[in-house]
């Protein structure tokens, strides 16, 4: 590339600097207001060291469980998400498919809603006496599957995962859909020349190219799992008990109380282990695009 | 082929001109309707869900409020498992609303809503000493009012259906034995003996609170001591045995399949159809259930919690206050509206119109208690609930009450759910730097 052309370093700085403001002096003062008592009830701060760290690690089952439900969260609404989404993309990439856009605009919809909105619908629809979940199942004579999809602890994490999947799939599939149609034409065709079936061609041509667009999206589902918040609390605010709770609904909890610093101190280890499982995705995915 | 994804995004790219036009005066109408709306005054005022009358009768003073002055009452409303903590977390990033409604009581105002530092003072008015004593003192720090309150004392009891009872030859309990063998007898019968409810996060604790003569009868002195960090909750046998058959109720079925989810404004409708025979509800609850089904009229009985062989009436004096945010933009037309509450008139018009209360917290407007629940009241010794009494229980309730819901689910054992209670308590005394605990 032309010197000339490439545009001087500091065209980055206010860029940088906005960012550095806005999100990464917040994430610092955070990180060190963990390490103080500071609570609502009083003005002054102390420096306590890695108490809370400590707390959170060595304080009993309470806090060890909001780590599994936020990891347990993650893993399988990033999987089912990006499954699904996938599979959506793919389908509506297909030729053989009338009305593409429509079918698209159908998936992507839920994305669209107001968590809110969603909460409040699915908490009526997952009802065990008058959801339209359960009553559809008994006027099928399927009474044996209904269940108190959101009071049991067998269903209540399974039915959050559920309706997170059914909003975040369309999201996933147009980043898929965007990859697929980067894809050259002339490899398929090539591929159905040397009688490749359609799991040939998915194993061998889609998905290693898809392999940015993956990339983006797994990133995504799990920055966005690890940060669940908003699914939580609408439906079950961590119920039944705290059976559903998560890092950020503790986080919640916390600063409700009062305890800012316990707050911070449980955000601080989510920043972290958020960030370093980016960059390892980034990194691992990026050394398996270069292999292709 | 390839299909295009975002053809309408192609459609207004085509007609761009048009769109950005169209966009342009949009735009300039909200404007317009914002500049409009900027002349009148709206009061925010942030509440939960059970905490407004379920009779419509506040919105109905505050339509005529509106009428009279021009000041609309914008009401927001919150689910009840989620106002506590959404209110707090308001306060703290400063976006409250211009009026706050807050469950609170003398020990837990500070934690709750942290008046001295959020609200305005309000002993200047003239209403505060129209305001029953014992009402006035909760609401205020170090003697400064901040809030104002409607509601009489509250007390609970359980409801029952007398046909039910009758069929089955049943009589109401006067220990937990006898209600225990009455559930089981209801539940060998297909009938849900009691309508419980957990979804909202606050109605399945309150068992434990409200009996506590039990407690106070094992530990002579028991709020002083708790109070002061001499004694922890774990150390009340009975508060552990009322835990225990608070789970062996739950997992024995007496609550019905549902009961996780069950909401506790539909136990009007259960009650009504003869699908459980029993409800733990307040007083008024009988008056609410006639005004929709008045079929039921002179089929329903109650008697006291026998939780513990409990033989004593709970009593929540106060119940919530109002209070005015500090940082409110329209201060002087709060405090108004608060004056035009406390009139005697809309006093009176509250109490007419509430079915769910049979007193207001204001000695000069009388009561409407029946006769007959007056006489059952003068049976029984009363005693201040729990979470009124002792410090860093009602401003925890929620925290708390997730934990007995985990009981119920055997996630807990008792022992655990208590030990986790005192937890609570003594975390909160030394993040408020109570001198019985920080020393």
């Amino acid at each position: 590339m032309k010197r000339s052309k490439i545009y001087p370093g500091y065209f980055i700085l206010p860029a940088l600097l906005l960012i550095a403001l806005l999100y990464l002096l917040p994430a610092l003062l955070g990180t060190a207001y963990s390490f103080t008592d500071w609570n609502r009830y009083s003005n002054e701060l102390h420096f306590v060291g890695w108490k809370n760290y400590i707390k959170v690690f060595s304080g009993g089952e309470k806090y060890i469980g909001y780590i599994k439900n936020t990891v347990f969260f993650t893993v399988l609404s990033a999987v089912l998400k990006l499954g699904l989404g996938l599979a959506l993309a793919i389908l509506f990439t297909s030729s053989r498919i009338r009305l593409c856009n429509l079918h698209r605009t159908i998936a992507f919809a839920p994305q669209v809603f107001s968590v809110l909105i969603i909460g409040i619908t699915f908490k009526a629809m997952l009802h065990p006496s008058t959801g339209f979940i359960n009553a559809l199942l008994r006027s099928c004579g399927l009474s044996f599957l209904a269940h108190d999809w959101l009071g049991s602890i067998d269903t209540a994490f399974g039915s959050i995962i559920a309706v997170d999947v059914w909003r975040g799939a369309g999201y996933a599939m147009v980043i898929f859909i965007a990859g697929i149609q980067n894809i050259p034409l002339i490899y398929y065709e090539s591929a159905s020349i040397d009688g490749a079936g359609f799991w040939a061609k998915l194993l061998h041509i889609t998905i290693p190219s898809l392999i940015p667009t993956l990339t983006v999206n797994l990133v995504l589902s799990i920055t966005y799992g690890l940060r669940v918040f908003d699914i939580v609390y609408v439906l079950t605010n961590g119920g039944p008990g705290n059976a559903t709770d998560v890092i950020n609904t503790a986080t919640f909890m916390n600063f409700s109380k009062g305890n800012y610093a316990m707050g911070t101190t449980l955000s601080s280890i989510l920043a972290c282990a958020t960030v370093i499982i980016a960059l390892f995705i980034v990194r691992f995915m990026g050394k398996k695009e270069d292999n292709q | 082929m390839n299909c295009h994804i975002f053809c309408t995004w192609e459609v207004l790219m085509k007609f761009r001109k048009y769109t950005s036009v169209l966009l342009s005066l949009l735009f300039a109408a909200g404007m317009a309707q914002t500049a409009l709306a900027d002349d009148s005054v709206t009061l925010t005022l942030g509440c939960s869900q059970s905490q407004l009358p379920s009779s419509g009768i506040f919105e109905q003073l505050c339509e005529e409020y509106e009428e009279q002055t021009g000041i609309h009452i914008d009401i927001q409303v919150t689910p009840d498992d989620q106002w506590t903590d959404v209110l707090r977390t308001k306060l703290s990033v400063g976006e409250a609303p211009d009026i706050m409604w807050a469950d609170v009581d003398g020990l837990s105002i500070v934690d709750r809503i942290n008046p001295v530092e959020n609200c305005v003072s309000l002993a200047d008015a003239e209403w505060v000493d129209r305001l029953e004593e014992s009402v006035r003192n909760d609401l205020s720090v170090d003697g400064t009012i901040y809030g104002i309150s409607f509601k009489g004392p509250k007390f609970w009891l359980y409801y029952y259906n007398k046909d039910i009872f009758a069929q089955y030859n049943l009589t109401p309990p006067t220990n937990y034995e006898e209600f225990r063998a009455i559930c089981q007898t209801l539940y060998d019968n297909d009938i849900t003996p009691i309508y419980e409810a957990v979804q909202e996060g606050w109605h399945h604790g309150l068992m434990w609170y409200e009996v506590a003569g039990v407690y106070q009868k094992e530990v002579p002195d028991l709020y002083e001591k708790l109070n002061t960090n001499q004694i922890k909750v774990t150390d009340v046998k009975s508060m552990l045995t009322v835990l225990e058959q608070m789970q062996d109720f739950a997992q024995s079925g007496f609550y019905g399949p549902d009961y996780m989810s069950n909401s506790i404004t539909n136990d009007f409708g259960a009650m009504a159809d003869g699908s459980v025979a029993m409800t733990f509800e307040s007083n008024g609850w009988e008056q609410q259930l006639l005004d929709s089904y008045p079929e039921m009229d002179g089929k329903i009985g109650y008697f006291i919690l026998p939780w513990g062989d409990n033989d004593t009436l709970g009593i929540t004096p106060t119940q919530n206050g109002l209070f005015i945010n500090k940082n409110s933009d329209h201060i002087d037309e709060a405090k108004a509206f608060f004056d035009y509450l406390a009139s005697p008139e809309k006093l009176q018009e509250y109490l007419d119109g509430e079915t769910s209360i049979y007193s207001v917290c204001w000695p000069e407007i009388d009561s409407k208690y029946p006769e007959a629940l007056k006489e059952y009241m003068n049976q029984f010794d009363t005693s201040v609930v729990l979470q009124s009494g002792v410090k860093f229980v009602g401003g925890q309730c929620f925290e708390i009450e997730k934990l007995m819901a985990s009981m119920f689910l055997d996630q807990l054992t008792p022992e655990e759910c208590l030990q986790q209670i005192a937890d609570i308590m003594d975390e909160q005394g030394e993040l408020q730097q109570d001198p019985y605990w920080v020393g």
